[in-house]
């Protein structure tokens, strides 16, 4: 077991270092850093000598090597357009986007397992029919505008919500239900069909031959079983809330990583865009190895000989 | 008079399917009274399971259950709701253990949660206690090392041994009836002897009634006391065991009977039945049986025929009087004697082993297994060459590598005197050719069934497509098969006419040898007899070689020349299939032997082994 974890701490770090490399690659290629700080007009003598000065023209590999280098030391680099250490950057901003992640992602949980379950134990009937409805409806709805509606509702209209900013727990609700919605159709899907196989097995034939019924049946039986895929696909959504917090925190104001990816693009700031990526990715990579470890944990056959 | 504890009277099932109703169980009438055995036999798709699952609540939604009476000790079943039902009976008064032993067990809890939790949930016992008797029945069923296995999870288990944990957790409420629905199917001959004698003790033991369904005549023969024969949802034809196969008196049963390949008697050609079973829509008018039936007459179609007495205790559903059904016994087609002794062998193999190094995964150490042993073998030319062994001992990676799916790491395989691996496309495919053993999986589902034969002729860019078609033609009415199915595809023909397919497409080149893994083991006996005669007559009538990979002792005894035993990757014995089967030297082979289930050995010891006390 410890093994395998470590393998796969060793497997996951390697794809974080490839796509620190290849997102440092395309963001020195796509964009002339050099003109990035000295601005669109600028004289080509300006530009040469920014590029000189913050040394833009040595080989890339190098300048990968140092930032890199940095990284591991805890340096993320200065950022041109804020003018403040990218590290501060992130720390002010990631505690309101993993709070908001977090909130997302449980308002998933608490709608699409529910959903998918029940959808499941009543295959083809009216509950399972609205449940399905409810997905491919939610899966057409753009996130901006379900977020602009539930604005205009909770908080213009009926004044029950904040609209926008971060300052108080009440600030997050609307953003979280937006970003969580967005993944509900997928997993509830998933824990639908799941659970559907699941009810149709041998060994649910089994527990209901010893007496097993309904709730008991479901819980002791078939919930675990079910949900070991639904687990990978939670930790992918995590990390997709994470990316997904760009047009979330834009719409809400809320200032946390997904707003500050989204100015620093705008203001071709490369360092910071370029940790943010890695982040991202990070936590992608954290994720997915979270939920290989805890299906390890849940399922016996991954765990011994 | 002992207890009657299940009581079950004009028990019907009806299906709700696309093309209407379908009485999957009709009218089953029986009673069981503590400490008796019985088995239920017919074919698949006869109502064997769906007569148990209503008996167990566990129907799928689409059935619907009818009875005039079906009572479990003093509970009515018809009058209980499902919920009592589960909280009172299911599981301590009556129990059930299911045909498959791999999944029936859920994978992610250990056995001893599993053993234990139904009767823990009923407060029968407490959790010290529970565990207490799952090590003393997992002790009883034979599992070693109850104490440590009792934390470990299905995975770890073999199939014989799940089976077992099935049993003990069947067990532990000591329930008043016990179902059991092909138990064995899944199994070795020789873990399928060791299960059903542990089944039959307990259930003396115990005193319990039991419920034994099977497909295998063989199986009830030596296991219960008194049988009923299944066919299209109803019971043909019931009473003691020595009554119903000693003295059969439904045409079905005794074509089943004549049907399936006894090991211990003299070999002649199988009575198969033909065609298949037809499933019974809506109102009965006619008899179920009639259309396969070699006694059906104008009588038959009139009406449902009523069950009539043959004996005290002895009935069957037919017009025609209690008299005996002898089959018409012809002999086995041999061909033409072959002079055995000059012809040079089509296949040999020297020293011939398949090393398989498992590869180092997070959670194995690399180690390697020696599926196939140092075999030395040679198959003379027109012999049926038949290689048996449990599964496991390397049976059918010898065939893979024979097909040159596979190579030996060690020794050399020669057809016609070349390397196999010196063979390669048209070449090998017009020397070798395969037949599965699974005719659902091995055909494209996709495609017709004229493409299908033809694929071999495709796959090589061999004929014109008239050409093709000729030989198409040719081989379907070699084997058989009505000209028409060309244009059908396989999801609308039976597993006997798959399986025929299965045998043109090999035949299609012409090939001398024909390697058959386990050819008839998907199949029920009415319809293994159709393909082993069919086998036959194409050894005899045009000299095929055939390879017989199979587990199956009545199989070899019907069409085999000549038999090696396998075991762990090593030939044990070999020799002529009658010296092999009749005075075997090795230990290993009796034990095969021994295990395989026989009606004629069963009945001739049955009565007086099984001990029935009060003589019913
Ligand atoms: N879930 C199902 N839905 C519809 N028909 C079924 C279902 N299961 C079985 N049947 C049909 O019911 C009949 C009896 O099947 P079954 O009891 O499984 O036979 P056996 O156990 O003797 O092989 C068959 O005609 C089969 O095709
Ligand atoms: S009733 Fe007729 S068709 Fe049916 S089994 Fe008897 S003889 Fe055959
Ligand atoms: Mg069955």
């Amino acid at each position: 077991m410890l093994k395998y974890i470590l393998q796969r701490v060793a497997l996951a770090l390697a794809v974080a270092v490839v796509l620190s490399f290849v997102t440092f690659l395309l963001l020195n290629f796509a964009t002339d850093p050099a003109y990035a700080i000295a601005g669109e007009d600028a004289e080509p003598e300006v530009v040469e000598q920014i590029r000189k000065t913050y040394g833009f023209d040595r080989p890339v590999l190098v300048r990968y090597a140092e930032w890199a280098g940095g990284v591991l030391r805890g340096d993320f680099g200065e950022s041109y357009y804020w003018n403040k250490p990218v590290a501060e950057l992130v720390a002010d901003r990631a505690p309101v986007t993993l709070l908001l992640a977090v909130m997302s992602l449980s308002v998933t949980v608490v709608i699409a397992l529910p959903l998918g379950i029940v959808a499941a134990l009543n295959p083809n009937s009216a509950l399972d029919r609205m449940a399905l409805g409810i997905a491919v409806s939610a899966q057409a709805v753009p996130n901006f505008w379900l977020g602009l509606i539930m604005i205009i509702l909770f908080a213009v209209q009926w004044r029950l919500l904040p609209v926008s900013g971060d300052a108080t727990l009440m600030h997050f609700v609307l953003p979280s239900i937006v970003l969580g919605a967005s993944s509900v159709p997928a997993v509830m899907r998933l824990t639908r069909t799941g659970m559907l196989d699941v009810m149709e097995s041998d060994y649910i034939r089994t527990a209901r031959a010893k007496g097993f019924r309904g709730a008991a049946l479901v819980r002791r039986h078939a919930l675990r079983n079910a949900l070991l895929p639904v687990i990978s696909v939670l930790a992918v959504q995590l990390g997709a809330k994470f990316s997904g917090s760009v047009i979330t925190e834009t719409i809400f104001a809320i200032n946390g990583l997904g707003r500050l990816a989204l100015e620093s693009i705008l203001g071709s700031d490369i360092p910071t865009v370029q940790i943010l990526i890695f982040l991202f990715a990070i936590v992608f990579v954290a994720m997915n190895l979270l939920a290989d470890i805890l299906n390890a944990a849940l399922d016996p056959r991954l765990r011994i000989a | 008079m002992a207890e009657t504890v299940l009581d079950v009277e004009a028990l019907s099932v009806t299906l709700d399917t696309p093309s209407g109703p379908l009485a999957a169980v009709h009218h089953v009438s029986f009673a069981l009274e503590r400490g008796q055995s019985l088995g239920i036999v017919g074919e698949s798709g006869s109502g064997k399971s769906m007569t148990a699952l209503a008996l167990m609540n566990l129907l799928p939604r689409s059935a619907t259950r009818q009875a005039t009476r079906l009572r479990l000790l003093d509970h009515d079943l018809t009058a209980l709701p499902d919920r009592r039902f589960a909280q009172d009976l299911a599981g301590q008064r009556i129990g059930m253990i299911f045909q498959e032993p791999m999944t029936s067990l859920n994978p992610v809890y250990t056995i001893g949660r599993q053993l234990t939790e139904g009767v823990v949930r009923t407060g029968q016992m407490d959790a010290a206690a529970a565990r207490r008797r799952a090590l003393e029945m997992m002790a009883r069923v034979g599992l070693p090392d109850p104490a440590t296995r009792f934390d470990q999870y299905p995975h770890q288990f073999s199939g014989g041994q799940r089976q077992r944990v099935m049993i003990a957790m069947a067990l532990m409420a000591e329930p008043d009836v016990i179902i059991a629905d092909e138990p064995t199917t899944a199994l070795d001959v020789t873990v399928q002897a060791q299960i059903l004698r542990l089944m039959a003790d307990l259930q003396r033991d115990l005193g319990m009634a039991m419920i034994l369904i099977t497909h295998d005549l063989g199986v009830v023969a030596q296991t219960v006391d008194r049988v009923a024969v299944m066919y299209a949802g109803e019971f043909v034809e019931t009473g003691q065991v020595a009554q119903v196969l000693g003295a059969p008196r439904h045409p079905y049963t005794a074509a089943l009977l004549h049907a399936a390949p006894e090991p211990d008697g003299a070999r002649h050609r199988l009575a198969a039945i033909p065609g298949q079973i037809r499933p019974v829509y809506g109102q009965r008018s006619a008899c179920v049986f009639e259309n396969r039936c070699a006694h059906a007459t104008p009588d038959c179609r009139a009406g449902h025929p009523g069950l009539r007495a043959a004996a005290p205790g002895h009935a069957y559903r037919c017009v025609l009087p209690p008299q005996p059904r002898p089959a018409a016994v012809q002999p086995q087609p041999t061909g033409q004697p072959r002079d055995v002794g000059s012809a040079p062998p089509v296949i040999s193999l020297t020293g011939v082993s398949r090393v398989f190094a498992s590869r180092a995964t997070p959670f194995h150490r690399p180690h390697s297994l020696r599926a196939v042993d140092r075999v030395d073998l040679d198959v003379l030319p027109g012999e049926t060459f038949a290689l048996v062994g449990e599964s496991g001992s390397g049976k059918s990676t010898l065939a893979r590598m024979l097909l040159g799916l596979d190579t030996p790491s060690e020794g050399e395989i020669r057809i016609d005197g070349q390397p196999v691996s010196a063979l390669q496309g048209v070449d090998r495919a017009r020397r070798i050719q395969p037949v599965f053993q699974d005719p659902y999986s091995s055909l494209n589902p996709r495609r017709r069934i004229g493409e299908i034969i033809a694929q071999p002729m495709a796959l090589h860019g061999l004929g014109s497509a008239a050409e093709r078609s000729q030989a198409v033609e040719e081989v379907m009415a070699r084997v058989g098969l009505p000209e028409a199915f060309r244009h059908n595809y396989p999801n609308q023909l039976s597993g006997g006419q798959r399986q025929r397919v299965a045998i043109a497409r090999a035949l299609i080149l012409r090939p001398e040898i024909l390697v058959c893994d386990e050819p008839t083991s998907a199949l029920d006996v009415s319809v293994q007899a159709q393909i082993l005669n069919l086998l036959a007559d194409l050894k005899a009538e045009i000299g095929l070689t055939l390879f017989l990979i199979t587990h199956d002792i009545g199989v070899v005894h019907q069409i085999a020349d000549r038999v090696a035993v396998m075991q762990a990757g090593r030939i044990v014995e070999r020799g002529p299939a009658a010296r092999v089967l009749h005075s075997p030297a090795e230990a290993y082979t009796r034990t095969l032997l021994a295990a395989v289930p026989s009606i004629a050995r069963a009945l001739a010891t049955g009565a007086q082994e099984r001990g029935q006390p009060d003589g019913h």
